[in-house]
């Protein structure tokens, strides 16, 4: 559990990039459920790596980025990591706009 | 709002089945059902504070207070003080209680003052999911965030305004459950003009159709870091369809414990058939497989097909779906065929629905019930352990053991061999294993234990641990109380006798005579039963049902406030208040009655 922008930042790199399928996993998981004490900027910047990740040409990135953001909005806005990128487009879309809401609110 | 009330325990309550399942008020007791447009107003000035399972609870853990207070107030004398203290591992909070609201709208108003608004409150509607972030979880959610009082709309937190302190602010909302969405509108005290005037707000986590039956007042969200210190009044929850609404008939409650033990007869037939489903779990969906039907568009085919309406499953969607579908679809088929007493059949297509749906309970619940049906007993007796363990603390367990109980012999003629085997159980010193068995929580682990020590009798073992419970719900299902509780005396002596725990059977001896309105010796049994044992919910709310039936209202009200806590002034707060138990048992004391069981 922290609020350290580097631990997050650390994170987020680690469940995108990390070689280690488990460590991503591992990554994403610490991502959704231990970054409690997050301000709204740190989280803002949370979403939008999470969102980013949602585009990430690795499946099991989309997956897990989903899945944090699931756990952290409770939603998942139709959006489903294994589909075609057509049609994963529009549920992007929608998450990106949701995420300018959540911007624009700050 | 992070906690639920124990309501597990309670749930996990023999009989309760029964009590949930059923809706209608009791045989003997007629009340009339008043439609009303109002379920809840609290202004917490008259008498109307009785906590309960229809009113409301108090939590009060720790430092954190929930009390009544004349210092401020939008009317009468009194309003709510809810006092949160950081770092004290817990929060107090204030959950109340309504019919669950799945349609229509829904109009909540209220009032709040903060001493400082720096500090953390949150205010949520939520449903039967309790504060999830999910569907007919969080609807509605106020929270204050660093002096701004936010709404939690789309998932977002959306300021709304700088609380000033010591400001009344009313605030209200209407919330369409069927759009997912509601208008809120904020007033300060003296001020005409709205601060807050929204339409058509996205619900917490924009769920359309996210059901509502509870409210709830606390400090923070459980990071304890709050020290919020505020008042809450005049709270009224309207609807626009007035709905029939029991009157009380104990302080805080609608129905007592065993009120609906007669509505259930219904649902008892000498012909086992299929049990309600409560919960899509019963069919083995995981909430990833909710969203990939949610995903595919099939949600709604899934609970059209669950509730019984025409449906043709897509041959679009993904695999997982179509299986998932496919499995309820067999399972409607399956319990059809049971009704009509095709029991073979029927079984044939639950094993099906198994192989679909691996892990959905109420399969594997219709297929033991089917093979009841058809008198496969031994292999009822070993597929009902999994059965038992996997819903030993379903609300349906009773009823479904009920069932094949009923199943064991014909309800209206021969009950003979069942009294014969059950009977044999409970003298049967050669059954050791049985009774070793049915004397602890039963699941795998303990068959496997009894496998292994007993591998040339294991089957019997089974069969002999699972009949007395059988037997006994037969019993009070032929209204046979009496006999009920001399069963259960019985079983509660050779476990004795035995040195095994007898707490369940003492209470089943409670239960039976709380049915033949005995209500001193139930009292005598629930006691002695709470005495051998930690007291679950359960228990706990049948001590309070009989103390009010016997006119103790001291004792009604203790071991309700055991549950659901209690409001009052803050110079009348106890010392402490924690569950009943041999310490601090509101009948501790007195002596045990002397009960000729």
């Amino acid at each position: 559990m922290s609020n350290d922008p580097e631990v997050v930042n650390e994170l987020l790199d680690n469940a995108q990039d990390e070689d280690n399928p488990q460590f991503r996993d591992k990554a994403a998981c610490a991502l959704a459920n231990d970054q409690i004490h997050l301000t709204d900027v740190q989280k803002l910047r949370l979403y939008e790596r999470l969102v980013d990740a949602l585009g990430d040409p690795n499946l099991q990135v989309r997956q897990i980025a989903l899945e944090a953001l699931r756990m952290l909005t409770g939603q998942t806005r139709s959006f489903d990591p294994a589909a075609s990128q057509e049609a994963r487009e529009p549920a992007f879309r929608e998450w990106q706009r949701w995420l300018e809401a959540y911007r624009s609110r700050l | 709002m992070a906690r639920s009330l124990p309501l597990a325990p309670v749930a996990a309550g023999a009989l309760v089945a029964i009590l949930v399942l059923s809706g209608a008020p009791a045989a003997d007791t007629p009340r009339v059902a008043a439609p009303s447009s109002t379920l809840v107003s609290y202004g917490f000035d008259d008498g109307n504070i009785a906590t309960g399972p229809d009113t409301f609870a108090v939590f009060e853990k720790s430092k954190g207070r929930v009390h009544l207070s004349s210092a401020f107030r939008t009317s009468g004398y009194r309003s709510v003080e809810i006092r949160d203290v950081a770092d004290d591992g817990a929060f107090p909070e204030l959950q109340g209680y309504f019919p669950l609201r799945e349609s229509g709208m829904l109009y909540a108003h209220f009032a709040i003052l903060v001493a400082d608004p720096l500090e953390q409150l949150n205010i949520a509607l939520a449903g039967p999911k309790w504060f999830a972030m999910r569907k007919d979880g969080v609807a509605f959610w106020l929270q204050t965030r660093g002096g701004w009082l936010c709404q939690y709309s789309d998932s977002i937190p959306k300021r709304l305004f700088q609380m000033r302190p010591f400001a009344w602010y009313l605030v209200d909302v209407a919330y369409d459950i069927a759009a997912g969405a509601y208008d809120l509108t904020i007033r300060e005290e003296g001020r005409n003009e709205p601060l807050v005037a929204l339409k058509a707000q996205p619900n917490a986590f924009s769920e359309p159709g996210s059901a509502v039956d509870k409210f709830s007042f606390i400090g923070d969200t459980g990071h304890d870091t709050s020290n919020v210190d505020y008042y809450v009044d005049d709270i009224l929850l309207t609807v626009d369809q007035p709905i029939a609404l029991a009157p009380f008939v104990a302080p805080g409650r609608r129905k007592l414990f065993f009120d609906a033990w007669n509505d259930s007869q219904a649902l008892l037939r000498s012909k086992p058939s299929c049990l309600p489903a409560i919960d899509v779990q019963d069919f083995g969906l995981t909430f990833d497989a909710i969203e990939t039907l949610r995903r595919d568009g099939l949600l709604e085919t899934l609970e059209n097909l669950i509730d019984g309406r025409p449906v043709t499953i897509p041959d679009h969607g993904s695999d997982g779906s179509v299986r998932a579908l496919q499995a309820v679809l067999l399972w409607k088929g399956g319990c059809s065929a049971l009704e009509h007493g095709d029991a073979e059949p029927a079984l044939e297509r639950f094993t099906k629905a198994l192989e679909r749906g691996p892990g959905g309970a109420m399969y594997e619940a219709s297929a033991v019930l089917s093979l009841a049906a058809l008198g496969r007993w031994d292999q009822v007796d070993v597929r009902l352990a999994g059965v038992h363990a996997a819903w030993r603390d379903d609300a349906r367990l009773p009823l479904f053991l009920a069932m094949i109980g009923l199943a064991r012999s014909d309800l209206e003629a021969a009950e003979q061999p069942l009294r014969a085997h059950a009977t044999r159980v409970a003298d049967d010193p050669r059954l050791e294993c049985a009774l070793v068995a049915l004397s602890t929580d039963l699941d795998l682990k303990v068959i496997d234990m009894v496998r292994k020590r007993f591998p040339a009798d294991w089957p019997s073992c089974l069969h002999a641990a699972f009949l007395p419970e059988e037997y006994y719900y037969v019993l009070l299902a032929r209204k046979s109380h009496a006999e009920a509780g001399r069963y259960a005396a019985r079983m509660a002596q050779r476990l004795t006798a035995m040195n095994l725990p007898a707490a369940p059977w003492v209470e089943r001896i409670g239960d039976a005579a709380f049915l033949e309105k005995d209500y001193t010796r139930a009292l005598a049994r629930y006691r002695e039963s709470a005495g051998q044992g930690g007291p679950d919910g359960a228990l706990i709310l049948k001590l309070s049902d009989v103390h009010h039936l016997l006119g103790d209202v001291q004792k009604e009200r203790e071991y309700r406030e055991a549950i659901y806590g209690s409001l009052h002034e803050a110079q009348d707060h106890p010392e402490s208040r924690t569950e009943p138990n041999k310490k601090n048992d509101p009948d501790a004391g007195e002596d045990a009655d002397a009960d000729p069981d």
